[in-house]
């Protein structure tokens, strides 16, 4: 009897039924050799259970996804921070140089254009964004969500696809001169 | 059940609020795409393909055969067979047997489901359970006797009536 497995399911079922839509990989890595049976129970669960009713805030973030707008920008005008604000609040997180201030400018306006790779992003990028826009479940969800029509233009910039009728965005800095900002927003492996 | 909440898609669907669908199911989908992808980033962009999946075909008019439910966590599972599959030929590797069966193959198995989904429902809730959980989601005997905290031989007999029983249902029309 995976005894693990089932008590570690009842916790995560409990934590949805309270509305939480909780992340299920802390409750795998509890799991030990029990995990694929854990794996099974939640899977099979989320495809059944009743879906809570979203937040209002949610319910915009994802109409503004719908008329090809940043989700992102959606949220931090739900939660009323101008883009100076949430820049300064990711310099002072990450502890960046203040004088690189205008280089995380730039790539927080990409950021929020849907026109970065999410996979290349530094998770501490995500935290301070979370921090910046106040921690609720909606925000981490929403800095990784692309404008619908941003994609169209990621892709086509992705290897592997024709050659694009958009041209690559510019490099923010010349690979030669690269730092640790580039790194956050650019530098980690897919 | 999951099944309450089918008259309010429907609804939702029939008035365009993809906003509050979408909203509603984001979540779910993405969590279970993170029970099976190691990298959050890759978790975020399957489901990012998911939605403009159903957000294409919902504008472009698409009307599904089965409730809506059904189709998010169908298209949940087709996406993320394709961009394994496209992992494995960017790396050149074979295709693990998950994902060999092809990505888009499965809109038979989706109104099947929702047919077999339809007549479980006629049946008393072990039954239906049992029968959800092996002929559905595939577990073995043991698995769903794990599942829902029973005997092996109790999921046997479950099996047995609940045959016997949908070999009736079907013989009355």
């Amino acid at each position: 009897m995976a005894e693990r497995a089932a008590d570690l399911f009842a916790q995560y079922r409990a934590a949805f039924e309270r509305g939480e839509h909780p992340d299920p990989r802390p409750y795998l890595e509890r799991a030990g050799d029990e995990e694929d049976d854990l794996r099974t129970m939640i899977d099979a669960f989320l495809v059944r259970a009743d879906v809570p009713s979203p937040s209002p805030e949610m319910v915009a973030v994802f109409e503004a996804w719908l008329r090809n707008e940043p989700p992102l920008l959606e949220l931090r005008r739900q939660r009323r921070r101008t883009r100076d604000e949430v820049v300064d609040a990711l310099v002072g997180t990450l502890g960046i140089d203040r004088a690189k201030r205008a280089k995380v400018a730039e790539y927080y306006h990409r950021l929020e254009a849907g026109l970065l790779d999410l996979r290349r992003i530094d998770e501490r990028v995500f935290s301070a964004l979370a921090d910046a826009l106040g921690r609720h479940p909606t925000g981490p969800t929403v800095a990784r969500l692309r404008p619908a029509g941003a994609s169209a233009y990621f892709r086509s910039v992705e290897p592997g696809t024709p050659a694009g009728a958009l041209p690559p965005l510019p490099e923010v800095t010349p690979e030669a001169e690269r730092d640790e900002v580039d790194e956050l927003f650019t530098g980690r492996s897919p | 059940m999951s099944d309450d909440r089918d008259p309010l898609d429907a609804r939702l669907v029939a008035e365009g609020d993809l906003g509050t669908l979408f909203a509603a199911y984001y979540p779910v989908v993405l969590n279970r795409l993170r029970l099976r992808l190691r990298n959050d980033g890759d978790a975020y962009e399957v489901a990012q393909r998911v939605f403009e999946r159903l957000c294409r075909e919902l504008m472009g008019g698409k009307a599904y055969p089965v409730p809506f439910r059904v189709v998010v966590h169908k298209a949940a599972d087709w996406t993320y067979k394709a961009f394994l599959a496209e992992r494995h030929r960017e790396q050149g590797d074979p295709l693990p047997d998950e994902i060999a069966g092809g990505p888009d193959g499965g809109i038979i198995e989706v109104e099947e489901r929702a047919w077999m989904e339809s007549l479980f429902r006629r049946l008393p809730d072990r039954e239906r359970q049992v029968m959800t959980l092996v002929h559905l989601d595939g577990l073995t005997i043991e698995e769903t006797a794990r599942r829902l905290a029973i005997e092996r031989n109790a999921v046997d007999q479950a099996l047995h009536r609940a045959r016997r029983r949908l070999r009736e249902l079907m013989d009355d029309g």
